[in-house]
């Protein structure tokens, strides 16, 4: 047994994967958001993504919808 | 979304690195989460040790930061290491590595909070800007923060509640400390 045997891997979307999902559908139906920090968003942020930055998160849990798929960058 | 907003705007083939393996699979006893989240908290402790040597010297503020961090890996070492003492009733010195120690049977890695090897983290950050490394760090505090946060629920004796509240605590405010000056550096 490894070391590596001990975690369990979280995948992520690609950027592909995330294009696809995201085309078409109503941003009603999912929860983008953005967990960088305000510059960061301020600068540049994908159409329709909230900010919620990493640290934040905890207490903001509420702002999504755990109805909805999320999607985090 | 792997690579998050530079790979979205093709800036790059990948961001900076997933913190991807996030949980202890759910098959183990308490002794060996003990185990695992010390070893991830020693290679952190390295991590951040190098990191603050490599900086550039125009960055202390960054170096006094991640010096601080070097400290803080420490007590939450000795705080697992508690946590351990109680749970299997065994005598560990506080000057052996308890990864191996509790986990004979495992080959020696440095890993550092998410899975990441210390080698690839360190060769990661070499040569980037300071930002570069304080948003890699943000990464590992808040996947040490989920980790704590997950095992308050494998863990669920009153004793070892406190002690993982501690913990959370501190990786909160860490985030908090290096989202701060992440911030301050961003600032135009």
């Amino acid at each position: 047994m490894g070391l590596m045997d001990y975690f369990k891997p979280v995948s992520a979307w690609s950027v592909d994967q995330v294009r696809e999902f995201l085309k078409g559908r109503d941003p009603a139906d999912y929860n983008l958001v953005d967990v960088r920090q305000p510059e960061e968003y301020a600068q540049v942020h994908l159409p329709g993504a909230r900010l919620i930055p990493l640290g934040e998160l905890t207490k903001r849990m509420a702002e999504l919808n755990p109805g909805k798929p999320t999607i985090a960058y | 979304m792997k690579g998050g907003i530079d790979a979205w705007n093709g800036l790059v083939a990948e961001g900076i690195p997933e913190a991807g393996m996030l949980y202890f699979s759910s098959a183990h006893s308490p002794a060996e989460y003990l185990a695992l989240a010390w070893l991830l908290e020693e290679g952190t402790r390295k991590f951040y040790n190098e990191v603050a040597t490599m900086l550039d010297p125009s960055d202390q503020e960054a170096a006094a930061l991640f010096r601080d961090l070097v400290v803080s890996e420490e007590h939450h070492k000795a705080l697992l290491l508690t946590l351990y003492r109680e749970a299997t009733g065994r005598k560990v010195d506080a000057s052996e590595n308890l990864a191996e120690s509790a986990l004979p049977e495992l080959p020696a890695e440095n890993l550092i909070e998410g899975g990441m090897s210390l080698e690839e983290a360190l060769d990661w950050v070499r040569q980037k800007p300071v930002e570069y490394t304080l948003e890699f760090s943000m990464t590992l505090e808040a996947s040490a923060y989920d980790r704590y946060l997950y095992m308050q629920g494998e863990l669920g004796d009153d004793a070892s509640r406190r002690i993982l509240e501690i913990l959370i605590d501190q990786e909160r405010k860490h985030l908090d400390r290096l989202t701060g000056l992440f911030d301050r550096i961003l600032q135009p």
